[in-house]
């Protein structure tokens, strides 16, 4: 009997706790703030003390590596889109103008001005390209190669 | 007894939580689909979300939502209400224009389901040499669901449309980067033909569920066997053209190759460069994992999937010595045109030491993929080098 009336109440728990969630994740639509958004408050949007965040050479909140004039890259390229698709290529100093330039002529980037050179000089020096050849070695971590059972 | 009942109850407790909490997230708006994806999923970017999938996540023959690859362009539409969702179909070649509602499109056509292969154009881009600018996929930016829609033909049959049709093209909803409101993300189609093939189709399912707002709820233009940018997302207006469709990233240099066989780094100018049709012939190895450490003799499965664009896969073979020899793996037919094709085979490696187990696949027109990555372009699309996997026996 008092298993029956034990598991009533988890029933009841359940039921609440699934209208709960259902309410939280409606609701929850105002307040939480867009994720496309997150990481912008949460990392990129700090005009200041940019240093600050500054450890091991790499601008922590954004993966940028922390040379001169970094702070325009963080600057002018993350206010539309992630550091990520800038710090995972690697490109010659005629391969950034040449983004730079498409993304002015088809993606609304603004003019630079000044800042366009140091940034391009940024991007070659810290973001080139290493010769890999046709095909990069497979590489496995150490802890990754597991033992096959059949 | 009362320990069975806590038990059972926290069990189903969970999988209440798990699946309130699945099915919600997939279509809140304000979710990221990190929240919901396979944890394993690669994230390349998150402004605007392109998340890939680790190939060994793709062993299902249909695959599963959660590990489907993400590639979006610009930032997810928010305005999402199906009950006031409507398509319009118009341009040159509609002389009669006409939208019709989302209930309206699921009631007056009939319904299809195909299992297709939708794989990112630059899908392989982190090889190119010199590397390509854009996001650096590797091999995991294919998959192959399947989706429930009506015919693309069906709808523009009921419009009319006129005989100097050359393109269809889409629109859909969401917004650019830069936050400009009248900017269009990207607008890319197909030739009238593809547009009317059997399987081309406007999607309000995938895998038998409303399609997950990432990709494209509720309605969504599928192409098979092209480039993946062609299957328009968050579909609200389709433009039959009488000149081949002009929207954004169309044009030159997005998802198009030079007319002919470039030097790696070369500069190609816009009026050499063609738009990527058909995708070409490919494989993977989704089992087992890259990293499997086997005995001397001890007889593994190696399985995947085939594909070939518009075309069939017709054979798939396998090599543990760097291509010097090749086995035939078992190739299983499609579900239907244009979807992934099955292949296995048994292996057993007799000596000790490192092995790389590579994949090739030749399509039904006796083109094979190459072992090395093939012709560079400057944006890095259409590398369909043989996959490979890192296998030691000890």
């Amino acid at each position: 009997m008092a298993g029956d009336k034990h598991a009533r109440n988890i029933i009841i728990f359940m039921v609440l706790i699934t209208i709960f969630s259902g309410i939280v994740a409606i609701t929850g639509k105002e307040e939480a703030p867009k994720f496309t958004s997150v990481k912008t408050t949460k990392k990129e949007n700090k005009p200041s003390g940019l240093e600050a965040d500054v450890k091991d050479g790499i601008h922590i909140p954004t993966g940028f590596i922390a040379d001169a004039n970094f702070e325009l890259v963080v600057t002018n390229c993350t206010g539309c889109h992630a550091a990520d698709l800038v710090t995972q290529n690697r490109m010659t100093r005629r391969g950034w103008e040449d983004i730079i330039v498409w993304m002015q002529e088809k993606q609304n980037l603004w003019d630079l001005g000044p800042n366009k050179e140091k940034i391009v000089e940024y991007l070659a020096k810290n973001y080139a390209p290493k010769d890999e050849g046709r095909r990069k070695l497979l590489k496995i971590e150490p802890d990754d190669w597991y033992v096959l059972e059949n | 007894m009362k320990s069975i009942i806590n038990f059972w109850s926290f069990a189903l407790l969970g999988v209440f939580f798990f699946l309130t909490f699945h099915v919600v997230a997939q279509y809140d708006v304000n979710q990221a689909p990190t929240e919901w994806k396979s944890p394993e999923m690669i994230v390349h970017n998150d402004r605007p979300w392109n998340i890939e999938t680790p190939v060994h996540l793709l062993d299902d023959e249909i695959t599963p939502i959660e590990k489907m690859f993400v590639r979006n362009n610009g930032i997810m539409p928010t305005d999402l209400d199906p009950e006031t969702w409507t398509l319009t179909i118009d341009g040159e070649s509609v002389p009669n224009p006409k939208t019709y509602t989302l209930n309206e499109l699921k009631s007056k056509f009939k319904h299809y389901s195909y299992s297709l292969v939708l794989e990112c154009g630059g899908n392989g881009r982190g090889e190119m040499n010199p590397p390509a600018s854009g996001n650096q996929w590797s091999y995991g930016a294919v998959n192959c669901g399947k989706w429930t829609g009506v015919r693309l033909r069906d709808i523009l049959e009921d419009v009319g449309i006129s005989d100097d049709a050359v393109y269809v093209g889409y629109y859909g909803t969401d917004k650019h980067l830069s936050g400009d409101p009248k900017k269009v993300v990207i607008s890319r189609g197909v030739p009238i033909e593809k547009a009317m093939q059997d399987e081309t189709l406007v999607a309000f399912l995938l895998n038998g569920e409303d399609i997950p707002i990432v990709h494209g709820y509720p309605l969504r233009l599928v192409v098979g066997g092209w480039p993946a940018s062609a299957s328009g997302k968050w579909l609200h207006r389709l433009v039959v053209r009488n000149q081949v469709h002009d929207g954004p990233k169309m044009e030159s240099p997005s998802y198009r190759v030079p007319k002919y066989p470039a030097e790696p780094g070369q500069k190609v100018p816009d009026e050499d460069m063609m738009i990527i049709e058909s995708m070409p012939v490919k494989s993977i190895i989704t089992y087992p994992k890259t990293g499997a450490m086997v005995k001397p003799g001890q007889a593994f499965e190696v399985r995947g999937h085939a594909w070939a664009g518009e075309l069939e896969v017709a054979r798939v073979e396998i090599s543990t010595d760097y291509g010097k020899t090749w086995q035939e793996a078992k190739l299983e037919k499609p579900a239907n045109r244009l979807a992934w094709q099955n292949f296995s085979t048994t292996l057993s490696l007799d000596q000790a030491g490192y092995y790389e187990v590579w994949v090739k696949a030749t399509d039904s027109e006796g083109i094979s993929q190459p072992m090395v990555v093939p012709g560079w372009n400057p944006r890095g699309y259409l590398n369909n080098a043989t996959h490979r996997i890192a296998v030691k026996v000890h």
